[in-house]
């Protein structure tokens, strides 16, 4: 025989409606949050997964900040070698100028328009550090600010003041690219043709003012090649530089995509779909609602008010 | 055959109607009170000289089914196991955080890498290290503060344990009362009924705190026993005593002990397999401890990962002194076993060299700026570096570590040969000192000491120390206290300790591995586990005790903490971080240091990665290490859940077995009232029968 006690019919009932409350709590906590669960319990061993993910994405989000950085610091890099680039062909200019009027008026001041232009070049800053000195970042690469300074240093070499060490970025896993130039392999072609000119100007050969002596137009036609030598080599400069602004640019197109992915993977896994969410809502409602109405219609049936 | 036999027999009637109409009303008035059995009345009919002489109430009963009363006890102590295991540790990991989203521990180590990362892009910028800095001290400050938060849940749970002793001390000497009232209600013939009732009650209050069995008395009354038969109540009533930590557990904890009616305390532990107690005693002394040790654990691979990069870097200009950290040994043990080659480099303050010190481990030279190499021992080494960095530079060893120093307005800097970097114990010769660690801690935490069986111990010959073997839950089996031995080496040492004699060489073995990590293997598995439970011990005057040197676990559990922290002379001035590298292999007046040098900022910022050898990379390990404790918190729920489900279908099946239906007492309740009628009826017809005969008599 199947028995059922008085205390334990209610008592039951009661359980159920309990338990339809507290799943009703729970629907109701993930739609509103519109998380799985918001504790390392909730998730249980997928946390791994969501802390791994986590590690790659804020990885992949670091290699895009550095790129950006790089990214920056190459451009103005390229604006510092095209200036550098102009001061050597403005500097043979100046040289063509004086060979075609066979004057040399203004042609050292002319000439030191150019080189200052070509040492602010590679002076230039970037957020408050000299980009082409390699890593000693707060020491003036060049330190020669006239070509007299230039002529009167022991060898062009001297005057620069940048260390051997390149500035370097990882930009993603994989690349680890230097990204900085020296400004003594960037500059000694141009400055060795300033220092020559300014060492003839000074010595036998010159100085050089008024008509050009026949001497003089021999010497300074053999340093035009020199001053286009000078200009090639930059101009080679700022073309590999400009690769790697190329590869920077791809490498944090890449990386963002790569994050924005991963993002996309965790929201998936913490995400709740909202449809299903809301359907369990309902229901548990509605279990609740039963729950309780069989509550109300045990209070009626029992012998109490039969037996009179 | 008289009238008074009639009138006896409706008088009888009468009485029995009475006492059922009793027990009905006893049974409706409690057909809600939790856990009470209706009672029953059995009735039998009385016979004289063979005839029938009327009905008698002969038991007043109760409708206990003992198969569903154990089977709910059963279950109501594996709940209370479960649900008492499941919330704690729940409390436990929540302090770990939220995984999905970012403040979480785990992800504050990706905030160290990716700080370093950004200051890899500007390595002279101020702000980007201090942000580094700050980084690195939030993960190890919420390490600490995770391992407390653990240490408080254990303490609340010890604290629960001490409450739930008395609870059950209360509950058993009630139950040895009421068996006393039982007996003598028994004895006498009369209706127990009542104080049976109430026991049972208090019977399923304990065993939801504990797992025991009923066995009824031939005199009446219940005899309890835990499951696998150790006396509680029957003869007297068993008492537990139990002391909870005052410490916070920093002493360890206490150990629960019962003394059965007549016998001596003995530990409870090994005698429980379910209930409350049991599952706190589980949580504090397994799942929690084991919690606070893999973070520990965690927590001292992160930091030897960041030191260990640290170490091969420096910060710009060159640091004035490298301080190490204390080793707990001597220079002469702490020298030998190092191979590979190391340089010592003093460095000027506009980063150019100005003396490098060449030192071949494992040919055992020194050389000075690439000059003629001569040679050193392990004893010799201090003076013949001293020697070969005067007077740009000195070095000195006290307190176990090891300093160099610069002279005026010089740096030192410490740099491996890149071909064959210097070793011992896994670790490169600065990092092995510690002389430029990013994070330091309050107490050994590096127990790969680097000693090997031929070492000298160190220790005084005569000082003791003593270890305590337990068994698998925790009662304690043997106190052993060794003495270190006369022999001067670790071989005599281990040799003292593993004696079957005088060590713990009957329950297991200590052993040395290859980096000189000390451990204990059990003999047999699951074996006994050990712990330290006074240390006499020094290694040197104020050098450390064995259990500190090598980490052995003590008597909260595991290896005590070590709170980590950034140095605090780095914290003060952050161009001491080092994130540029210095090549040994330059020229003497060569530039080797300079502020936008980011070689060790991208190897730090690739540290998590790296996988040293033969263990996992640390990112690996954060992931395991957060799924794991994930899997163990659901699975806890998870049973604690399937437990109370249980528990809660028996408990309704024996209450539909055991309860009151209202229903049933009112048909039993007006069956006797008609029962009660009758017997007066037929007593009035007795009585009429008297007056007629009176009648014709008068």
């Amino acid at each position: 025989m199947n028995r059922i006690s008085t205390g334990s019919q209610v008592g039951g009932a009661l359980l159920n409606l309990m338990n339809a409350q507290s799943r009703q709590a729970q629907a109701e906590a993930q739609v509103s949050s519109q998380n799985r669960a918001n504790d390392l319990k909730g998730y249980g061993r997928e946390a791994e997964t969501l802390t791994a993910l986590r590690s790659v994405r804020v990885r992949s989000e670091s290699y895009v900040a550095a790129g950006e950085a790089a990214a920056a610091k190459l451009e103005m890099q390229n604006l510092a070698l095209e200036q550098a680039g102009a001061a050597a062909t403005g500097g043979r200019q100046v040289i063509a100028d004086a060979i075609a009027n066979g004057r040399a008026e203004g042609v050292m001041e002319a000439l030191q328009l150019q080189y200052s232009s070509a040492v602010s070049a590679l002076n230039t800053q970037h957020q408050g550090r000299y980009l082409f000195s390699g890593t000693a970042v707060n020491d003036r690469p060049v330190t020669a600010s006239t070509m007299s300074d230039l002529a009167a240093a022991p060898s062009t070499a001297s005057v620069f003041a940048n260390d051997q060490r390149r500035a370097t970025a990882k930009i993603d896993e994989s690349t680890t690219m230097q990204t900085g130039f020296l400004a003594d392999e960037l500059g000694t072609p141009l400055f060795d043709v300033f220092r020559r000119i300014q060492q003839f100007a000074t010595g036998p050969g010159g100085p050089l003012t008024g008509q050009l002596t026949q001497a003089q137009q021999n010497y300074l036609e053999s340093e035009l090649a020199n001053f286009d030598a000078a200009h090639d080599s930059l101009t080679d400069f700022t073309a590999r530089n400009g690769g790697l602004q190329a590869q920077v640019d791809s490498s944090i197109k890449s990386q963002q995509a790569q994050a924005d992915h991963l993002g996309g993977l965790t929201d998936d896994r913490t995400g709740v779909n909202m449809a299903e969410a809301i359907t369990r809502l309902q229901q548990s409602q509605t279990a609740v609602q039963a729950s309780a109405q069989v509550l109300a219609t045990l209070r009626s049936t029992s012998l109490l008010d039969l037996l009179r | 055959m008289s009238i008074n036999t009639i009138l006896n027999i409706g008088v009888s009637g009468l009485q029995t109607a009475q006492t059922g109409l009793r027990v009905t009303s006893d049974n409706i008035s409690n057909a809600n009170t939790p856990g009470y059995v209706r009672k029953l009345v059995d009735q039998q009919s009385l016979s004289f000289d063979g005839r029938g002489a009327g009905v008698d109430a002969t038991r007043v009963r109760l409708a206990i089914d003992r198969y569903l009363q154990g089977a709910t006890m059963r279950a109501s102590s594996e709940a209370a196991r479960t649900a008492a295991a499941s919330e704690l540790y729940d409390r436990a990991q929540t302090y770990f955080g939220d995984p999905s989203g970012d403040d979480n521990f785990f992800g504050r180590l990706d905030s160290v890498f990716s700080a370093f990362a950004q200051t890899s892009s500007d390595p002279a910028s101020a702000p980007a290290r201090q942000q580094a800095i700050s980084a690195v001290q939030t993960f190890f400050s919420e390490a600490d503060r995770i391992a407390q938060g653990i240490q408080a849940v254990r303490t609340e749970a010890d604290a629960r344990i001490g409450s739930a002793v008395t609870k059950v001390n209360d509950l058993l000497k009630s139950i040895e009362d009421l068996n006393q009232d039982i007996a003598r209600q028994t004895v006498a013939g009369r209706d127990s009924s009542g104080a049976q009732g109430q026991q049972a009650l208090l019977i399923d209050q304990l065993s939801s705190m504990m797992d025991v069995r009923v066995q009824e008395r031939p005199q009446g009354g219940l005899t309890l026993r835990t499951t696998d038969g150790t006396l509680l109540a029957g003869q007297g009533a068993a008492t537990l005593t139990y002391t909870p930590s005052a410490s916070g557990g920093q002493g360890g904890f206490g150990s629960l002990l019962v003394t059965s009616p007549g016998g001596p305390p003995r530990p409870l532990l090994d005698h429980l397999q379910s209930g409350e107690l049991k599952g706190l005693v589980d949580l504090r002394d397994g799942s929690l401890a084991d919690l606070q040790a893999q973070l520990a654990d965690f927590t001292s691979s992160a930091a030897k990962t960041l030191n260990a990069v640290h170490n091969a870097g420096s910060g710009v200009p060159a640091p004035t002194s490298l301080t190490g950290k204390n080793t707990g040994l001597d220079l002469t043990t702490a020298i030998s076993g190092f191979s590979g080659k190391t340089s010592v480099a003093i460095v000027d303050s506009s980063g150019r060299l100005q003396r490098r010190v060449d030192i071949d481990f494992s040919a055992g030279t020194m050389s000075v700026d690439g000059g003629v190499a001569s040679g050193f021992t392990p004893g010799s080494f201090l003076g013949s570096l001293n020697t070969a960095l005067s007077p740009l530079g000195s070095a000195s060893f006290s307190g176990g570590a090891l300093t160099l120093t610069g002279s005026a307005g010089e740096g030192v800097a410490v740099a491996d040969d890149p071909v064959a970097p210097s070793l011992k114990a896994g670790k490169s010769f600065s990092s092995f000192f510690g002389l430029n660690d990013l994070v330091r801690s309050s107490r050994i935490a590096d127990f790969d000491t680097g000693l090997r069986g031929t070492d000298p111990h160190g220790f005084t010959t005569g000082d003791t120390f003593t270890l305590r073997l337990a068994s698998q839950s925790g009662a304690p089996i043997k106190d052993i206290t060794v003495a270190v031995p006369v022999g001067g080496t670790m071989a005599d040492l281990l040799a003292a300790m593993n004696s079957p004699a005088t060590g713990v060489g009957l329950f297991g073995s200590f052993g040395l591995d290859g980096n000189g990590r000390m451990a204990f293997t059990p003999s047999t598995q699951p074996g006994a586990s050990l712990t330290v439970r006074g240390d006499q011990t020094t290694r040197g005057p104020g050098g450390p005790s064995l259990s500190e040197l090598f980490g052995l676990p003590t008597a909260a559990g595991s290896a005590a903490p070590a709170e980590w922290g950034v140095r605090t002379d780095l914290a003060a001035d952050p161009r001491m971080l080092a994130l540029a590298q210095v090549d040994p292999r330059v020229g003497i007046g060569v530039s080797v240091l300079a502020v936008g040098d980011a070689a060790n900022a991208l190897a730090l910022s690739a540290a998590g990665d790296a996988a040293a050898s033969g263990s996992a990379s640390l990112n690996r390990r954060s992931a395991d290490f957060s799924g794991a404790i994930g899997a163990a918190a659901s699975s806890a729920q998870r049973q604690a859940e399937g437990a109370s489900a249980v528990a809660d279908e028996t408990a309704q099946q024996r209450s539909n077995q055991e309860g009151v239906n209202l229903d049933e007492e009112l048909v039993k309740l007006t069956t006797y009232q008609q029962a009660f009628n009758a017997s007066s009826r037929l007593i009035q017809a007795a009585k009429d029968m008297y007056d007629v005969l009176i009648d014709m008599a008068g």
